[in-house]
């Protein structure tokens, strides 16, 4: 197992141009003293009010309020993912990373046919294949249309459902699926195949301490996502005062050591998620010593992502008149 | 005054009308009372649990909003796509001081865990247990409020009725009384002064 | 006779060609960085600029060991008589500057795009980034003054 972070991939020397763009376009990025500042606003509207002169400036003239503000963080996920595209050599990278949203699309249309309802609404855009054309997949039962590692997810998600005719089982077996790709070898991008890597172990910890929190360890057997580091299924028997030490030989013995710690005590979720998206963040900072590769646009990309969680999170926060501190607590570092 | 002719008969029936009236009066007057203490115990009730599920209600609400705003947007949909959970509410009826009053019984079914884990916080979970605790205390809060407003209806219509005969009815039942008792007497004393003229007219012969 | 001069002639032409590569990779891979960074902050040019240029000394120690050797064998007037040995002298002194000149060409190219992308975000810290660079340069000119001292102790 590794010490802190898994390694990544070698040298790209193609990949000066994008890396050089991208540095100059971190710049931009929130740092934690701009988001100190922006969690000291009194209300929403200031908060708008400081990020004029930032990214989002540009989306503001066209909000009817501060309320509206999804539509800005939504614009500007959009035009991240328009840069990753444009700046990545490589097709299959932007493949693999809009691949994540092919899966959600999916669980979407599943529950569709299942409900008979149109739920396109909650489609993603983002995907590979466009919300319409995948619909109408869907539609005309074409499946043989949709990629293998799709197919599959199709497969399992069905079938699965009609084992107890449990809804809940399809988002559970499809999950499954999404990440047995993005783990798997088809993702050749070193970097990116071990973010999902990373991100399968922490989210398998944190779903065990979830149930077994609430009492559901029976949910525990479908709810685990292949293709971490971690072989998760010797944790599970693992009563919660005893999980983080047997973690202790891996990185991710802080994070549950004092969020597990946190849980206990407060009965709130914060702080372990918080350790959660830190670590993550920190994989991604990783990069900054790479000069010559893909791994920081991938890196920006999800950063952007992290920053527009944080920003959701303080807008939130500021709406419903949360305290300074109780938004801090659960705010992830920025990239 | 009510219209009545001047009779024995008539004063005898009003003033049994009248002994009515006042046992009538005095037994709204008692229910009156009666719903009045009911009701002022269920307000000191209300009001605890209105600011407790208030306070409560507001303090799940902004947890859920928030555990939200942690999740993509997108994700937040799918999860919530097909709810596992049925609430059904049976009213049945209790009879309090004449009162139909009702009563809830609600049978709350099924997961709320209804998502995915991948995409989800354990925030959410937490949100969404403690929305589904405060549901009860809503329940319960609604049943409250209800018979409230139906009891204190039935207040105020006791009350006008208590008024009714206190100002109106009886008033004017007395003042018809008096009327006939005072006609009757003046009856019997021109009665009494023909007689003892014709009584002289008699002894005069 | 002539073989010498063909091997001494191949020896100057590896020095020059080589020391150019690793100029032109070097330059090319900085380059391509800082035109990564102007998109963005078209501002930065007059910064960067040290950092993209600085790759390119290589190429000019190619050339200079290359005209030594032209020098020496005489071949811009009358060229001078060269034993094969001497010829092979020759060829392997001027060895050092052109592999030298490849190699730190191509990896002080690739510490210049790190420092430009660096002095994307601390345009500041632009000197300290050519410092490093510069630092990658000890080693061509070591590899140059070693072609140069061989060239000049053979006896032709």
């Amino acid at each position: 197992m590794f010490v802190r972070y898994p390694p990544f991939g070698k040298e790209k020397t193609d990949y000066a141009y994008a890396v050089g763009r991208i540095r100059a376009l971190e710049t931009r990025l929130l740092d934690r003293q701009r988001v100190e500042r922006l969690l000291e606003a009194k209300d929403a509207e200031e908060v708008l009010r400081s990020l004029q002169d930032t990214d989002y400036g540009a989306y503001i003239p066209q909000l009817e309020s501060p309320l509206a503000f999804e539509d800005m963080l939504e614009a500007e996920r959009a035009r991240a993912f328009e840069l990753f595209e444009e700046l990545a050599l490589e097709e299959e990278l932007v493949y693999w990373v809009r691949s994540f949203y092919d899966f959600h699309n999916v669980k979407v249309l599943i529950k569709s046919l299942i409900a008979e309802k149109d739920f396109r609404y909650a489609l993603s855009p983002h995907g590979n294949i466009p919300p319409e054309d995948i619909k109408a997949i869907f539609q005309e039962e074409r499946y043989d249309k949709l990629p293998a590692h799709l197919q599959t997810a199709v497969e399992k998600g069905i079938s699965s459902y009609y084992e107890k005719r449990d809804p809940q089982r399809i988002s559970l077996a499809v999950d499954q699926s999404a990440y047995l790709y993005l783990t798997g070898r088809s993702v050749r991008d070193a970097f990116l195949r071990n973010y999902f890597r990373l991100q399968a172990d922490l989210l398998n910890l944190m779903t065990v301490v979830r149930l077994k929190f609430i009492g559901r360890e029976d949910l525990i057997r479908f709810s685990l996502l292949p293709g971490g580091f971690l072989e998760i299924e010797r944790y599970t028997q693992e009563p919660l005062d005893t999980l983080s030490g047997r973690l202790y030989h891996t990185p991710y013995y802080a994070i549950f050591d004092e969020g597990i710690n946190s849980l206990r005590a407060k009965g709130s979720f914060s702080r372990l998620y918080k350790l959660m998206d830190d670590y993550l963040v920190g994989y991604l900072k990783e990069t900054r010593t790479v000069a010559l590769g893909p791994e920081p646009l991938i890196a920006y990309l999800y950063g952007k992502m992290n920053e527009i969680k944080i920003l959701r999170m303080i807008f939130v926060g500021k709406i419903y008149h949360m305290s300074k501190e109780e938004i801090k607590e659960r705010l992830p570092l920025p990239y | 005054m009510i219209e009545v002719h001047p009779t024995r008969m008539e004063l005898l029936r009003l003033k049994k009308r009248t002994a009515l009236a006042r046992r009538g009066h005095k037994l709204l007057k008692d229910k009156q009372d009666e719903l009045m203490r009911q009701l002022m115990m269920l307000i000191k009730g209300i009001k605890e649990l209105r600011e407790k599920v208030e306070e409560e209600f507001n303090r799940t609400v902004s947890r859920f909003l928030f555990a939200r705003a942690a999740m993509d947007p997108e994700a937040v949909e799918e999860a919530f796509l097909i709810p596992k959970k049925t609430v059904t509410l049976e009213v049945g009826k209790r009879n309090v001081m004449n009162v139909k009053a009702p009563v809830f019984k609600e049978k709350i079914e099924g997961d709320i865990l209804a998502y995915g884990f991948a995409t989800t916080t354990g925030e959410l979970d937490t949100a969404l247990l403690a929305l589904d605790k405060v549901l009860d205390k809503i329940f319960e809060l609604a049943e409250k409020e209800k018979t409230l407003k139906l009891l204190a209806n039935e207040i105020e219509k006791t009350r006008r009725r208590v008024n009714a005969l206190e100002y109106i009815l009886i008033p004017e039942l007395e003042e018809t009384v008096k009327y006939i008792t005072m006609k009757l007497s003046e009856m019997e004393r021109s009665d009494l002064s023909r007689l003892m003229r014709i009584k002289e007219i008699v002894r005069a012969h | 006779m002539e073989s010498g001069l063909i091997i001494a002639i191949a020896g100057a032409g590896l020095a020059a060609f080589l020391a150019g590569i690793g100029s032109a990779v070097g330059i090319g891979l900085a380059g391509r960085s800082a035109a990564g960074v102007l998109a963005e902050d078209p501002d930065k040019f007059g910064r960067l600029f040290l950092l993209v240029a600085l790759p390119g000394t290589q190429g000019f120690y190619g050339f200079i060991a290359a005209l030594f050797v032209i020098l020496k064998v005489g071949l811009l007037g009358t060229p001078i008589a060269i034993s094969v040995a001497q010829g092979w002298q020759i060829f392997f002194a001027s060895l050092p500057v052109a592999f030298a000149g490849l190699l730190s060409g191509i990896h002080q190219g690739k510490v210049c795009a790190a420092g430009v992308e660096m002095g994307a975000k601390r345009p500041e810290a632009t000197m300290k980034a050519v410092i490093y660079g510069a630092m990658v340069e000890t080693y061509a000119v070591l590899g140059l003054l070693i072609t140069l001292f061989l060239l000049i102790g053979i006896k032709v």
